[in-house]
């Protein structure tokens, strides 16, 4: 037969249960900003039954446990869609910067400078005796062979500055992989000492967040709630501890592999993932085509050039106008800088003919390029567009994305976020009954009077 | 579905920047006229953009150069017409010769015709530019020489400079047109001039020119007005090609226009809209945002 101080002890308890209730409510109040905070619960659970012989007996309640609302299978998505997201993020931002180095449509771009250089050689024709339209054709040589170099050495600082970008991103990695083995010990620890560390694994899961965004990262999480993680297929984090990763260059590409045994790891997303790609295949096509260009452009003028003939006497021939074969080296003869009478207008040697400044007007309409199938200017427009297309198809990956993420997001906030109202409904509840249970002492407590009034 | 207070603020922050964006977009399309201001905002229309801006700029240096074109072919036909005109004056002098006459009279038709035959080399020396016109390709040369011992009686002899090229100029993509006529084909070389000499010698010796020199100087005379026709029809061509060059213009203008100018009255239209949609964005937050039980809680 269950006593009077029973009744109390009942109280006791549920005093004490509410009251946990209200600290984690007031720690989920606290932080309802927290990135990466999961909202936690407590679990209640009545305390063991006392068998009476009119039937089981309740004694109250206990606070089991403190858990968190987090759903795993979301946070998986979530980082996935993160390092395809932010992969197409980085190259948008680098092949806008190659878009500004083209400068298209405009009077200042690469198209323009052809033009005016070939429109040079119209006016030569023109007047094939006249020294100035001879400098005005080594004038706009210079500066077609200039804005040549320009767009090659902007479009190389770029490829190089991704080196430095790569380093900054692999000590991130390096940092956070160091961090989630470490967490995982001290989750395993914590729980081992009998606890659920909800705020260390909110911690894990932020890191993990923090690493899907810089690679593709795999992990999965073990019984004793160590989690292991991957990059392109080599384990970097784990109970065990963490594997740093390292860059390295061979034959112009860059590779990621482990710092200690150099094994390569096959990244593919991430910001790691879009500087690799940008790296070694987006930016030395732009580079190759570009230098494409500059040698078909060098090559086919230089051809018609010194097969004619200059001024002087007797005329100057078999002189090439430009020096160089590339985008990076190209520049006019410098003999021709220095004697703009050397440049070859005339087929035969007399000073009024213009057959062959004509011809080289003419280039532009000369199938040179791509297997003698594309002009010049055609080649050179393909590729300026072809930047465009391509910081488009990131740009659209990138919005995609976003908007996927967004949807994640919002399903996992719906999970594991704070909401106040909820807050302030659970507060209410906990203080209610907290009121009752207080109440509940108080009654016992005049029960206990009446009987010691009865034995006075 | 759950929805927390962080989550309310985050889609609104994403409407309001999205609106943000979208109108700055449209401000920079309006302020700069321009629909495509770099390739990614449509790299096909980017491309005919640049293919239209070359063409554009082509066709400017093809009016320059039909410009040059006329004068050199303006300056050639005046020199023609010239040389022209002190032939019928020869022919007229030796038909006057033939009717009889004192020896003086004869010997200056004689003095008239070496005047001519001056007049008639510095003609043909003629420059455009700085370039003998009549030089063939050998422009920076004087085409010809007349050497003159004064006798008496004085002998004269032209020599030509210059070859049997001629100049051609670029007056739009793929078409060509020729400019010049060489004094080869003029004045068959030094054909005319020698012509002259034969009926000046004739005319200061008092004697009629022959009728074999007479023949010659109504040939040179032919060759001349065909050659003068053919600078004409090289005029009219010219006429049409400027006619052609000015209508492409307009038409690459247009077309440049549709292609890249804003449509000021759509862009317009979007920004309002933008900024309709911005303003209900900002409106519904100010009135979602500050709610929650709180403010209802004693």
């Amino acid at each position: 037969m269950p006593g009077l101080s029973m009744i109390l002890e009942t109280a006791r308890r549920a005093l004490l249960s509410q009251q946990v209730g209200i600290n984690v409510t007031s720690h989920n109040i606290a932080n309802a900003s927290t990135a990466g905070y999961s909202r936690q619960r407590v679990n209640f659970s009545p305390t063991p039954a006392l068998w009476e012989r009119y039937g089981y007996l309740g004694t109250g309640v206990q606070a089991e446990s403190i858990g968190r609302l987090r759903d795993s299978f979301l946070d998986g998505q979530i980082r996935s869609t993160n390092g395809a997201m932010h992969s197409a993020v980085t190259q948008q931002g680098v092949l806008s910067q190659v878009e500004a180095s083209f400068n298209e449509p405009s009077d200042a771009g690469l198209s323009a400078m052809m033009t005016q250089f070939f429109n040079s050689w119209q006016t030569l024709a023109t007047h094939p005796e006249d020294s100035s339209a001879r400098n005005g054709v080594a004038q706009q040589g210079v500066l077609l062979a200039q804005g040549f170099q320009r767009l090659h050495n902007e479009l190389d600082q770029t490829h190089l500055a991704i080196n430095d970008d790569v380093s900054v991103k692999i000590d991130s990695i390096n940092q956070l992989t160091s961090q989630i083995s470490d967490l995982n010990k001290r989750i395993i620890n914590a729980a081992a000492s009998g606890g659920e560390p909800s705020d260390l694994e909110d911690e894990r899961d932020r890191k993990l967040d923090d690493l899907s965004k810089l690679a593709n990262i795999t992990f999965s999480k073990d019984s004793s709630g160590s989690i292991t993680v991957s990059i392109g297929g080599m384990t970097v984090a784990s109970r065990a501890g963490s594997v740093a990763i390292a860059a390295r260059e061979a034959g112009g590409q860059l590779q990621i592999v482990t710092a200690k045994d150099n094994l390569q790891l096959n990244v593919t997303g991430g910001e790691l993932g879009g500087d690799l790609k940008l790296y070694n295949t987006t930016l030395p096509g732009y580079l190759s085509k570009l230098d494409e260009l500059a040698n078909a452009l060098i090559n086919r003028v230089n051809a018609l050039h010194s097969a004619g003939y200059g001024l002087g006497t007797p005329p100057s021939t078999g002189v090439n106008f430009f020096a160089g074969s590339s985008a990076a080296d190209i520049s006019v003869d410098p003999a021709i800088q220095s004697d703009a009478s050397l440049i070859a207008a005339s087929q035969d040697g007399t000073p009024g003919d213009n057959t062959v400044a004509l011809a080289i007007a003419n280039v532009p309409n000369d199938k040179v390029l791509n297997g003698n199938t594309l002009t010049v200017s055609q080649f050179y427009n393909g590729l300026a567009s072809s930047v465009g297309s391509d910081i488009n198809a990131v740009q659209s990956t990138a919005d995609a994305q976003q908007l996927v993420l967004s949807q994640l997001e919002n399903q996992r906030t719906s999970v594991s976020g704070v909401s106040l109202d909820e807050e302030m409904t659970s507060l209410i509840q906990y203080q209610r009954a907290y009121d009752a249970a207080a109440r509940l002492v108080n009654t016992a407590n005049e029960m206990f009077q009446t009987v010691l009034d009865m034995v006075a | 579905m759950r929805v927390t207070e962080g989550r309310i603020a985050y889609d609104f922050l994403l409407a309001v920047n999205k609106a943000r964006e979208n109108i700055v977009n449209l401000q920079g399309q309006l302020a700069s006229g321009k629909r495509i201001q770099k390739v990614s905002d449509d790299p096909a229309a980017s491309d005919t953009i640049m293919r239209l801006q070359a063409a554009l700029d082509r066709n400017e240096q093809y009016q320059s150069n039909v410009s040059d074109a006329q004068g050199y072919v303006d300056s050639t036909s005046g020199a023609l017409d010239t040389v022209n005109s002190l032939m019928a004056r020869v022919q007229e002098i030796i038909v006057q010769s033939q009717n009889g006459g004192q020896t003086d009279a004869i010997v200056a038709y004689g003095n008239e015709v070496d005047q001519i035959l001056s007049e008639a080399v510095s003609t043909a020396n003629m420059q455009f530019n700085g370039k003998s016109i009549f030089g063939g390709t050998q422009t920076t040369t004087t085409p010809y020489q007349l050497v003159t011992n004064p006798g008496p009686p004085p002998t004269s002899t032209v020599t030509y400079q210059g070859n049997g090229g001629t100049v051609t100029y670029a007056v739009g993509d793929g078409a060509t047109q020729q400019v010049s006529v060489s004094g080869a084909e003029a004045f068959g070389g030094t054909g005319i001039f020698d012509v002259l000499i034969r009926v000046r010698d004739s005319l200061l010796a008092g004697t009629v020119p022959s009728a074999a020199d007479q023949a010659a100087v109504k040939a040179a005379t032919d060759q001349i007005n065909k050659v003068a026709s053919k600078m004409g029809s090289y005029s009219q061509s010219l006429g049409t090609t400027v006619t052609h060059l000015e209508d492409q213009r307009t038409q690459l203008q247009n077309l440049m226009s549709s292609v890249r100018d804003t449509d000021v009255a759509e862009a317009t239209l979007d920004l309002k809209q933008q900024e309709l949609m911005l303003d209900a964005a900002l409106n519904t937050g100010a009135q979602i945002l500050p709610k929650s039980l709180l403010d209802f809680l004693k």
